[in-house]
């Protein structure tokens, strides 16, 4: 298995003793770690500077305008920076009826929790700062977290819009936390596992890998996926907590300048944070969904992984490719919400709670009811019960990899038995010398067919 | 080194929060703090690989038990309640209260043979005579290595005691197996490796090692890598494991025994599915408490 923190190899890389560059135990961690962040931060940052010029110009279009066209040549692709600038100029202003060090301290949280997800989130095979085994787990974990910024601003900043904004936002976030980690529920159930690099390999080859053609189920569950991650952003038709018609600004109506910027910073943050995941949950990660490229790509990765250093120029070039790609779906995702944005009106919050609780929720538990009996379903329609038989297969492995074993199984079965020579335990290899497998044996040197009914029924007539 | 300095990291992290918890009187503050100090726990999980239980501690304390905290506080947000002043008897109180609870974390703490249960961790909990005699009489044996040994263990008892936990007892049974008396098949005191009907040594429970001391032993038996590697947490991947263990399975236990027939270990079933009809009934009570009650209405 390899190791958990990727950054490790780059602490050891400044650890090897003898060498001029070598640093103190704690120093080596400490550079590996602040090299990571660094390149974290940067997606983190570029994605919010250029998709808030997309907003604005995306919304522009929509509305028949031109949006901005000024600052920077002809498209006015420095629109974000200018923005930037202007608000770093303005006064950071602080309520006197406001918790001041609530108030405070409530941007960076959304920023770090934002930032936070990024963490365990891949971007190509490999390009990971902690490649978990519950990668899915811990980045709806820290999502979540960013919720608690949204509501510590609405009570702290002691004005009754803000505390609206604030409560709406809390109500709204906590409902649909629910069917957020039930449709990404699904896919993991056909995938079996959370590892999200993991999830994005197993995709690796043409169109039809990808989950989101892997049964009917998770094709609805994108949708729902996706739909709920917009609530999640609070991006609109679920921006309720800054509904400007109505609340002034909603939670961030006394914040200015840089703070006030910062909340927006980790919204497109995020926003691009669940369209990766969608990407990668669905829409097959970092592969291309063209069988040939694919696997191309990937003898390049394997080689790489193969040489001496573990590294080469191929599986560094393949790895960027698969970056690109990887990014782009997302950036593509989150296009979708912004269309969306300025498509769609907003709902009222009783339509909100209602479209969670009285439809969203329920279509899940369905979802997630068909999905888990989808692979018991299909291999009794293909033949292969033996791979959900919990006696037999070794249940810890993926059901793909054991409906597989069962197929190469019967597959040497069928060898030998045309051989006509006398069928060995040999075909049980990998299970036990258990008096199973010698009915299974028996059974099949008296030409019984060799599915698990039959040999259930071998059992019992003994 | 790392580890150690992430864990003050974390551990400061997190009693300051706790403290601050207490200390401070705004209602959101003290959940603002408490979010500090369970975040600070989530990062020991982490720190202990235990990446589940730290993933949820985010998501189900911070996430959601602190938000509706302060979506309660919200709601209720004037009035005497938003601040809390504890008076100087309450204080005392829960400082006794604290400190004993404190005093009794440190007992079992120092209670606890640390090192030998890293060189149980190693396998060598309990060795062999064989091995036992191979490490006493090796050549170029210093003295103290010799007394290490000769110290640290003693003859097991009889096979079929083995299964048995070492009886827990004072330093004093060291050099006087009073204990190992009663199981009926001692050793006579003195010279342990003068005992022929030893079949293996085990770790002797009254004999506390210095983490220096359990090193040397296990490099004794030529196994110093597996002590380092036992201190180090464990890596992830556990949990499939989990999973398959609240669902009644445990594959790592007995699946692919050689008696398919034979008792399964039932893992944790039976306590999940009692967990879960307690939060449906919970679930169900939270309804019913937050219906509209028509009746009243009308009667008014």
């Amino acid at each position: 298995m390899q190791p958990i923190l990727a950054a490790g190899t780059i602490a050891d890389f400044f650890r090897q003793p003898g060498t001029w560059y070598q640093v103190p135990d704690l120093a080596a961690t400490l550079i590996a770690a602040v090299i990571h962040a660094t390149l974290l931060i940067h997606i983190f940052a570029l994605s919010a500077f250029i998709f808030i010029w997309l907003e604005r110009k995306v919304a522009g279009r929509i509305q028949d305008r031109l949006g901005p066209t000024r600052v920077g040549g002809k498209f006015g692709w420095l629109q974000s920076l200018a923005d930037g600038i202007k608000l770093i100029q303005k006064e950071d202003l602080c309520p006197s009826a406001a918790d001041g060090m609530l108030f405070r301290v409530a941007p960076y949280i959304a920023c770090a929790a934002s930032f936070a997800a990024y963490i365990v989130l891949p971007l190509s095979d490999g390009w990971v700062a902690v490649d978990s085994d519950i990668a899915l787990f811990i980045l709806l974990g820290l999502l979540s977290l960013e919720v608690v910024a949204i509501v510590l601003a609405g009570y702290s900043s002691g004005s009754k819009w803000s505390l609206f904004g604030g409560m709406r936002e809390a109500a709204q976030m906590v409902s649909y936390e629910i069917p957020l980690a039930l449709s990404a529920l699904i896919p993991i159930v056909a995938a079996g596992t959370l590892n999200l690099s993991d999830i994005a390999r197993m995709q690796s080859g043409w169109l039809v890998n990808w989950l989101i053609f892997q049964n009917p189920f998770t094709f609805i569950a994108f949708f729902v996926y996706f739909a709920v991650a917009t609530a999640e952003c609070k991006r609109a038709p679920f921006d309720l907590a800054e509904a400007e018609s109505e609340l002034v600004g909603g939670f961030h109506t006394e914040y200015s300048g840089m703070r006030w910027s910062f909340f927006f910073m980790a919204e497109y943050a995020s926003m691009l944070l669940v369209s990766i995941v969608a990407s990668i949950l669905f829409l097959g990660g970092w592969n291309t969904g063209i069988g040939p490229i694919d696997g191309w790509l990937d003898g390049l990765r394997a080689s790489g992984a193969a040489s001496p250093a573990g590294w080469s120029f191929g599986s560094w070039f393949a790895n960027l490719i698969g970056c690109i790609i990887t990014l782009k779906k997302g950036a593509l995702l989150v296009f979708v919400q912004i269309w969306v944005r300025w498509t769609l009106p907003r709902l009222r919050i009783d339509q909100v709670m209602l479209t969670c609780f009285k439809y969203l929720l329920p279509i899940c538990c369905v979802l997630f009811l068909g999905a888990v009996a989808w692979p018991i379903v299909l291999t009794k329609a293909i033949g292969r019960p033996e791979a959900i038989d919990w006696k037999k297969a070794k249940i810890s492995k993926p059901l793909g990899e054991r409906a597989h074993e069962v197929r190469v199984r019967r597959k040497a079965e069928r060898a030998a038995d045309v051989d006509a020579k006398p069928a060995t335990p040999a075909a049980f290899r990998g299970e036990p010398k258990a008096d199973r497998g010698r009915v299974a044996s028996v059974a099949r040197e008296e030409g019984a067919v060799d599915s698990s009914r039959d040999v259930a029924q071998a059992e019992v007539s003994r | 080194m790392n580890g150690a300095a992430l864990f003050w990291f974390f551990a400061a992290v997190t009693c300051a929060g706790a403290v601050a918890v207490v200390v401070s009187q705004n209602v959101v503050r003290m959940a603002v703090w408490l979010i500090v100090a369970l975040g600070g726990a989530a990062g020991l999980f982490f720190q202990l690989s235990a990446d589940f239980v730290g993933a949820t501690q985010l998501l189900i304390y911070v996430g959601g038990t602190i938000v509706l905290l302060i979506f309660g506080v919200m709601l209720t947000a004037s009035g005497p309640y938003l601040r809390i002043k504890t008076s100087p008897g309450e204080g005392f109180l829960a400082a006794g209260v604290g400190l004993l609870f404190v005093l009794v974390l440190m007992s079992t703490v120092l209670t606890i043979d640390w090192n030998a249960g890293r060189l149980k961790l190693a396998g060598l909990g309990k060795v062999s005579a064989d091995a036992y005699e191979t490490a006493l009489h090796k050549e170029g044996l210093s003295e103290s290595d010799r007394t290490l040994l000769e110290q640290a263990y003693q003859p097991s008892a009889k096979a079929d005691h083995a299964a048995e936990p070492a009886p827990k007892s004072g330093p004093a049974v060291a050099e006087n197996p009073e204990a190992a008396d009663s199981h009926g098949s001692a050793p006579k005191p003195g010279d342990v490796h003068s005992v022929p009907a030893a079949l293996a040594y085990e770790l002797n429970p009254g004999r506390r090692l210095t983490s220096a001391e359990a090193a040397r032993l296990a490099a004794l038996f030529g196994q110093e890598k597996a002590v380092v590697a036992s201190a180090m947490p464990a890596q992830g991947d556990t949990i499939r494991p989990l999973g398959l263990a609240l669902a009644g399975l445990r594959p790592d236990r007995d699946l692919n025994k050689v008696h398919a027939k034979a008792a399964t270990t039932p893992g944790y079933l039976l306590p999940f599915e009692i967990v879960s009809v307690h939060l449906l009934v919970v679930l169900i009570g939270a309804a019913y408490l937050a219906r509209t009650k028509r009746r009243r209405v009308e009667a008014s």
